[in-house]
């Protein structure tokens, strides 16, 4: 998937957005994009993990009193800072790029869905009308998916930059770095309460869910509602709708595998954790940075 | 004769609940690498004060008293899991668990005091498999059992002891011009348990066999009309006729249900039934109303209601007693309502208020049941 993403990476911009792309094409773009904005990520990851070894190696050095030492790491140190940056900002551009990707693919398909509706209406061969309402389906399928990625907010590619005091940054300098902490934390707060909000809904829905199904559950433990006048083993409770309450069901009711509002929760749950991961990380670089300016921290 | 009634009295308590406590067993610790995954365990607790109105003729029970009231105080307790088994990108295999056990305090009778005992179980397998073209495949299979001790006379109808095994195959094609299609292929079989007392159970004893195809349509709210056919064997009961000696039924349905699902959900429900027989007795033509309703209230209060009245007309007039409970009679009404609020995070305490009013044809026979029961249900893996 990457020499493609490379590929189409290297295409000039004019062309694409001139060009009418298939869904097919569309696909692919995005896809790739998807593949590289990881591939970014994990790359990010790698040279954090890094960065992070270089850091211990240079309060180490620093702690042993070795000049020659704390000078090599403080070098790697600031290699690596740079290069954080720089991967940084690749991961924030190939968000957006992925973003595009996706609205573009996503306008594509539901573009498909009407001229699929529209065919449907028109088509006088049932095998025609078979062969429509699949091709809905699958294209539906896929864009009921690309929604749900979308739609529940997520802890993104930019990372809280790492802890780093530079013997030359100066009081203003690190004063600076102290607010752009502050923001990032402040923009980690909005985007937890978003989480917050939606997890709040879907916490319900199934809250919902769950009391319905404990009352008709708990009518149908000992055959209550099997009067002495029915036949035994009918059953009392709400019609089984497409799989709806089966053990195993999805409960979004997505065709296709979509995540069920179970995995969803999870998944917002996970996001929250890492949410509040960089607030704290944010709130703490800033306030170490007002301690090294001289501040009380606070 | 006696024999048999008693290796069929252990049967339910040596299969169904020994399994169920050894899936609980086996299912409980904390699941591996994502695959067993617990989506719902609740722990009910809970009780009960019941009063009982009425004295049908009741056949299968063990015992015969002339009174007309009855009361009961009773204390439950419960468990229910669902646990996914395995999740791949198009399949899903789920299995679901319910055991539960009721000690009734029973009095108001004539002859003496009674203290049933209901032990109950259920497990249900079901594997989904989404396929590319057609829609969802679903093939699900379950057992069921029951064992009651001390079952007493009417008018306290407690569901006898049977064990149930049964098993459907599915299908939820994609739609077609907006139009979802479902198609049911499913049997049954249903043994009772009888003691000494009441051999007569064993007429309740059938197999069944049917399929149901419907069609839903719809987005905010939804409408599905279906119709279905069932066949019904019952091995022990008889027709007179030395030709077709066994009673057979055949069930023809037609129903419609709508539904909504937002903050309220709500499902009303509509069915006609035509049971036809080799057998002239039961015979019939019965419509069903039902309503299932969960809305939330102020307060961080939901209500929850169930409401169901059957009507039953009978091909044949006949001077016999026709019922055989848990068999087929006459009209039925039923109201649970329910005030469910969660009390800590894990925690939800219920309130329900139930009526029931079941009627024969046989004289103005009727049955009342009308109770209030407190619970509360415990979820150890909420937070």
């Amino acid at each position: 998937m990457l020499p493609l993403a490379v590929l189409l990476s290297s295409l000039p911009a004019y062309t694409l957005a001139q060009e009418e792309l298939t869904d097919t094409e569309l696909e692919s773009l995005y896809l790739a994009a998807r593949s590289e904005h990881q591939s970014a990520l994990e790359l990010l990851a790698f040279l954090e993990s890094r960065h992070n070894r270089a850091l211990q190696e240079f309060v180490q050095a620093r702690d042993s009193g070795s000049g020659e030492r704390r000078n090599a790491a403080f070098t790697e140190l600031q290699t690596l800072s740079g290069e954080i940056r720089s991967q940084e900002r690749r991961v924030g551009e190939l968000e957006e790029g992925l973003t595009e990707a996706r609205r573009r693919y996503k306008l594509a398909l539901r573009a498909s869905l009407d001229s699929l509706l529209a065919a449907r209406a028109r088509a006088r061969a049932p095998e025609d009308s078979v062969s429509l309402a699949i091709r809905f389906v699958d294209t539906n399928n896929r864009y009921q998916a690309l929604s749900l990625e979308e739609d529940d907010p997520a802890v993104g590619a930019e990372r809280v930059s790492v802890l780093i005091r530079d013997l030359r940054d100066g009081p203003e300098d690190l004063r600076r770095r102290a607010a752009q902490e502050d923001y990032r934390a402040e923009q980690y707060q909005s985007l937890l309460q978003e989480i917050d909000l939606r997890l709040g809904e879907l916490r319900e829905d199934r809250a919902r869910d769950r009391t319905a199904r404990d009352f008709m559950t708990g009518l149908d433990r000992y055959g209550d509602t099997r009067l002495p006048v029915v036949p035994p083993g009918s059953r009392t409770g709400p019609e089984r709708t497409s799989g709806q309450g089966a053990p195993g069901a999805d409960t979004t009711g997505a065709g296709g595998r979509s995540l069920t509002l179970e995995e969803r929760i999870q998944n917002l749950e996970t996001q929250r954790g890492l949410a509040l991961e960089r607030i704290g990380e944010a709130l703490g670089n800033a306030a170490q940075y007002r301690r090294w300016a001289g501040g009380s921290g606070a | 004769m006696r024999r048999q009634c008693r290796k069929d009295e252990g049967r339910v308590a040596r299969w169904i609940l020994p399994l169920v406590a050894a899936l609980w067993t086996t299912a409980l610790p904390e699941p591996a690498e994502g695959q067993l995954k617990w989506q719902d365990l609740v722990f009910t607790g809970g009780f009960s004060a019941e009063g009982y109105r009425g004295n049908l003729p009741a056949v299968t029970v063990p015992a015969v008293d002339s009174t007309d009231h009855a009361s009961a105080v009773a204390g439950e307790m419960g468990a229910r899991g669902v646990v996914s088994l395995f999740t791949r990108e198009n399949r899903t295999l789920g299995l679901e668990m319910d055991a539960g056990l009721r000690q009734f305090a029973a009095g108001g009778f004539e002859v003496r005091d009674y203290a049933p005992r209901e032990w109950v179980a259920r497990l249900d397998l079901a594997y989904r498999h989404s396929l590319t073209r057609t829609g969802v495949l679903w093939i699900e299979a379950g057992a069921g059992g029951r064992k009651v001790e001390d079952r007493p006379p009417m008018p306290l109808f407690i569901q006898p002891g049977y064990l149930t095994v049964d098993g459907r195959v599915r299908m939820d094609f994609y739609p077609v011009r907006g139009v979802f299609f479902d198609a049911e292929l499913g049997g049954e079989a249903g043994d009772y348990q009888t003691s000494v007392l009441t051999p007569q159970l064993d007429l309740l004893d059938r197999k069944s066999f049917g399929g149901e195809v419907g069609a839903t349509w719809g987005a905010s709210w939804t409408v599905r009309l279906h119709t279905g056919f069932r066949a019904l064997a019952y091995k022990n009961q008889g027709t007179f006729d030395p030709s077709d000696p066994y009673r057979r039924d055949r069930a023809y349905s037609l129903g419609a249900t709508w539904a909504v699902r937002s903050s309220v959900r709500a499902q009303i429900g509509v069915e006609g039934t035509f049971n036809r027989s080799n057998s002239d007795r039961p015979e019939y033509n019965a419509l069903r109303l039902q309503a299932v309703v969960a809305a939330p209230l102020p307060g961080g209060l939901s209500l929850n209601l169930f409401g169901a009245l059957t009507r039953k007309d009978y091909l044949i007039e006949t001077d016999f007693a026709r019922l055989v409970p848990g068999e087929e009679a006459d009209n039925a009404s039923q109201v649970y309502l329910e005030l469910a609020r969660p009390l800590l995070v894990n925690l939800d305490g219920a309130l329900r208020f139930g009526w029931t009013r079941a009627e024969t044809d046989i004289g103005e026979s009727y049955f009342q049941r009308y109770g209030a029961s407190f619970l509360l249900r415990y979820r150890p893996r909420a937070r």
